[in-house]
């Protein structure tokens, strides 16, 4: 042990202990003026990077957010359009209950078959329902209406070439119809389209009368010459044949869409057309019991209107399963909402715990800090104070 | 004996308390010189030989001046100032790291990387929507510019160190210059025994402990009293020259791909290079060559991680433009650096891929077909018309006879026992009933096939795939070849790495400095001016002094008796 204390060791052992207080001083300082506890990795490097985590974690939960309240809005959106379909279903249901007695007049038939038009186009736009300028029937492909309404030219000519989407004529068997005026080849359709889905009552043959001339199958789109007169004007190339038509598009409109709700999991929010209003391949569709309907009533043939009975009961029991699923979807998306609520409250709690500085704790660190600096600086001053050299 | 010898006694009574008297002085005024050592007179009794007792005092006399320092203690020291100049440095060059890369905060790269994350869930939303393909592709960018920004601040504060080395390397040689003629003053002034050069020696201590700071030294002391100092094995200061250092350039290609230069250290006679063992110049070196460039690597192997991995996602999708297969990032710009938009996302956010393949229906009409079924070729394979024409839609299939002269005659009936049937799945057609056909007669065929491509714009699977990637084990390989970090993961591991590395080598420099302290307050105890010691050696000496002349008086007043009595 050293006996002998100079004044320079005294001296830098004094500012030695000054700075290390006023250090650590400043580091408390620092905390209390940013509130946060790690403000460097450094700082604690096991928090710092568990901080890092925590903020990914919040926001994803963020996105996740977004997504199921995005998606509750898709489902709200599909939700009104089903229920308004079964509306119309229902009416439709009513108007054909009505047309298929037998007490009906052909003309009374004709004026329900009127009102039937008007709630076959309302079904038509229902179907095109779109959410943030995309349908939401058209699954994956939601830049196309899964159904179009459409006014379709056809021309029967009498010989080849039939690549020029020409009809050749051929009397007594039912010829396609070729829709001349479809010419895009966007939507990978190629060539003209052979439409299919022909609203009744919208069919015109120059000069030609349905029933007398020729008769149509209008789910198929097909047409039957049956009469002289008929072979007459094909001959004089004037059997131009004009119609409205709906035209179901042929991408494949059954694509899921999903919103990421959680980590890993995926909810679908999409309802497709196929199980709204019935696919291609499925019989009693939405769209052919209409057109049965419209058919039965505009042209008075009841065993048509009973068959749309049929098609009817099926595609609202179709809707009303629709409906049902989309409902469980949303409950589904708002109990997640719930879990992603409380896990972002807890999270959140968690970085404030791991990053935050505890006020309280600080505070009285910095005054023992303030208190520990002050004495050393009052020890310090008369330490260095005295010396032999006073007392001589 | 005589009087006279006697007041010689007195005179050298006198000188010698003059002289501590002035050491004493010499000791006040420098109490607070840096480096300065105490100083003390060593004192012997001057004796004759006499025949009656032997041995008679002659005074006092002043054999050396002592200087009072440990010098074993300097050298441990100098070792510990050393490790302190080179952890110094090397927290410099972490603390600015951690200010360049500014973790954790609101704008550092964690959160860039989030937001990138989730511009990507927002886009899977909307994945037709132009304004959050924009979106993704800003936030892209920006992620970016942070990559590149914090890279470049790398690069150049690895540059800024050319400047610190070649002053460091200057320092060196001021200092090994002026050891060298210290070293030379020394030898020319302790040419025998006894004769110190004590103040030189002190200012020569200071300077090898500066020295000490900036390389690692080790001295020897010859005969002549010089200090020859060695660092890394090489003769910097010899008996009889200096060996001079100087920073050369070696070139170094930057991310931007220019080129500047990096200075490294070597001796200006040999160009022999130098590698310090510790000091400052060491530390400068290390931080360059070892820290900034492990955190380079690190942010290197992130982004090349985050291209490579967001590429392969987003090529396997679909754009706006119904293509797959486009990058997203450019592939060939992988560093942090350089990292940077593939060109077809810069020419236009509808290139983003964010729909999944997916099942698509073509509908294909092969018209009119030179076909005529018979008994020897019934099937026809399309397949052979067109690989991908198999996986047919169910029931799509429609195909009408055409006579010679290409008008349709009829539609032909599917299913066993009429016309044809269909093999849907591998895309072939059999003809039955061969009766039907006329010579010449064709065969007109639709249908539509399952392929995969695009699946419409409002799928949003790929960018949900690609926001998925956020939290995939794609780094870091174990010994099995398993990933084991993810990307979010691996950054975040890089956070910690550099808190725990700075805290390690400031834990090192805490007890470099306290250590030294520690040496400093010992070597002061044994050598440092103690101002009470030096009043009290005043005042005592001062008595000395007093008493000498007292006795000198009174030896004069004997004298004068003597002259009286001859009188």
């Amino acid at each position: 042990m050293s006996s002998r204390i100079s004044f320079g060791q005294i001296s830098s052992h004094i500012l030695d202990r000054l700075f290390m207080n006023y250090n650590k001083l400043e580091g408390i300082q620092s905390q209390l003026a940013s509130g946060k506890k790690v403000e460097k990795g450094s700082d604690d490097p096991v928090s710092a990077s568990m901080s890092l985590g925590l903020r990914s974690d919040l926001d994803q939960y963020g996105s996740f957010q977004r997504n199921v309240s995005d998606g509750l809005a898709y489902l709200g959106t599909v939700d009104s359009t089903v229920s308004s379909a079964n509306s119309v279903y229902q009416s439709l249901r009513e108007r054909a209950i009505q047309a298929s007695n037998d007490t009906n007049s052909a003309e009374s038939r004709y004026f329900i078959g009127r009102e039937v038009r008007g709630m076959f186009d309302q079904m038509v736009a229902l179907s095109n329902t779109s959410f943030k300028g995309e349908f939401v029937f058209s699954g994956t492909n939601s830049q196309v209406a899964p159904f179009e309404m459409r006014s379709g030219v056809s021309k029967v000519v009498n010989a080849p070439p039939a690549l020029s989407g020409n009809i050749n004529y051929n009397a007594g068997v039912p010829m396609t119809l070729i829709d001349k005026s479809v010419t895009d080849s966007k939507d990978t359709i190629t060539g003209a389209a052979n439409p299919a889905l022909v609203v009744p009552g919208s069919l015109r043959v120059n000069g030609l009368t349905e029933g007398a001339d020729y008769t149509v199958d209008y789910v198929r789109g097909q047409i039957t010459f049956t009469s002289a007169n008929a072979t007459a004007a094909v001959a004089a190339n004037t059997a131009d044949i004009t119609y409205e038509w709906v035209r179901r598009n042929e991408n494949d409109l059954d694509g899921v869409i999903n919103r990421e709700i959680e980590e890993g999991v995926k909810a679908r929010i999409n309802t497709t057309a196929s199980e709204v209003f019935g696919s291609k391949t499925q019989a009693n569709g939405a769209f052919e019991s209409m057109i049965n309907l419209l058919e039965g009533t505009l042209n008075n043939k009841p065993d048509k209107i009973r068959t749309s009975i049929d098609g009817l009961d099926a595609a609202l029991k179709r809707q009303l399963g629709a409906q049902s699923s989309n409902g469980a979807r949303v409950l589904r998306l708002e109990s997640t909402q719930a879990r992603n609520d409380e896990r972002l409250v807890y999270t959140t709690k968690l970085q404030s715990e791991v990053e935050d500085v505890d006020f309280a704790k600080a505070i009285s660190e910095f005054n023992l800090q303030q208190t520990v600096y002050e004495a050393s600086l009052k020890m310090g001053a008369q330490a260095l104070q005295s010396s032999l050299v006073d007392f001589l | 004996m005589g009087l006279f010898d006697s007041l010689n006694t007195g005179m050298r009574g006198l000188s010698a308390a003059q002289q501590s008297i002035d050491v004493t002085g010499q000791n006040i005024s420098n109490g607070n010189t840096e480096g300065y050592s105490r100083k003390r007179v060593n004192q012997a009794a001057d004796v004759v030989r006499d025949d009656v007792y032997g041995e008679r005092g002659m005074g006092v006399s002043v054999t050396e001046i002592d200087r009072i320092r440990n010098t074993f203690l300097d050298r441990q020291t100098w070792e510990q100032v050393g490790e302190k100049g080179y952890n110094t440095e090397v927290d410099t060059a972490y603390t600015r790291m951690e200010n360049i890369l500014r973790e954790p905060t609101e704008n550092g790269l964690s959160a860039q990387l989030n937001k990138f994350w989730a511009s990507w869930q927002d886009l899977a939303n909307n994945p037709a929507d132009l304004s959050a393909r924009e979106s993704v592709k800003a936030s892209a960018t920006t992620m970016i510019d942070t990559f590149n920004n914090v890279y470049k601040q790398i690069e150049a504060y690895g540059l800024s160190m050319n400047n610190p080395l070649s002053q460091k390397a200057k320092t060196v040689n001021d200092l090994t210059a002026q050891i060298y003629s210290l070293n030379e003053k020394i030898a020319g002034a302790e040419t025998s025994q006894g004769q110190k050069a004590n103040d030189t020696r002190d200012q020569r201590d200071l300077l090898v402990r500066k020295l000490a700071g900036l390389i690692d030294v080790q001295t020897i002391e010859d005969q002549q009293g010089r200090c020859i100092v060695t660092s890394g094995g090489n003769l910097i200061v010899g008996p009889s020259d200096v060996q001079k250092l100087e920073t050369y350039g070696v070139d170094k290609m930057l991310s931007d791909g220019t080129k500047s230069s990096e200075l490294r250290l070597r001796f200006s006679a040999s160009y022999r290079h130098f590698e310090p063992r510790s000091g400052e110049l060491k530390g400068v070196m290390d931080a360059r060559n070892n820290v900034l460039a492990a955190y380079q690597e690190d942010l290197n192997s992130l982004t090349s991680a985050i291209v490579k991995q967001v590429n392969e996602v987003h090529m396997a999708g679909f754009n706006l433009n119904r293509v797959s297969g486009v990058h997203f990032f450019d592939p060939d710009k992988t560093q942090a650096g350089n990292m940077a938009l593939s060109d077809a996302i810069l020419a236009g956010a509808e290139n983003i891929a964010a729909a999944e393949g997916g099942k698509i229906t073509d509908v294909v009409t092969l018209v009119p077909k030179p076909l005529v079924p018979n008994a020897l070729t019934p099937t026809l394979d399309l397949k052979q018309i067109q690989s991908y024409y198999r996986d047919l839609t169910k029931d799509s299939m429609q195909i009408n006879l055409v006579d010679g002269a290409g008008n349709p005659t009829a539609l032909l009936a599917e299913g066993a026992g009429k016309d044809y049937i269909v093999d849907y799945e591998m895309g072939t057609v059999t003809f039955l009933n061969y009766a039907r056909y006329a010579s010449g007669d064709q065969v007109n065929i639709n249908f539509s096939y399952n392929t995969t491509g695009f699946s419409g714009n409002g799928n949003g699977a790929n960018s949900l795939a690609i926001a998925g990637l956020r939290l995939k084990a794609t780094m870091s390989p174990d010994s099995n070849g398993t990933n084991t970090q993810s990307i979010n993961s691996f950054y975040a591991a890089t956070i910690g790495k550099l808190g725990i590395e700075k805290n390690q080598n400031a834990s090192q420099l805490e007890t470099k400095e306290f250590l030294i302290a520690q040496m400093d307050a010992e070597q002061a105890s044994i050598s440092g001016v103690s101002l009470d010691e030096e009043m009290t050696n005043m005042i005592k000496f001062e008595n000395s002094y007093r008493a000498s002349a007292r006795f000198i008086s009174t030896v004069s007043s004997m004298m004068d008796i003597l002259m009286s009595v001859g009188q």
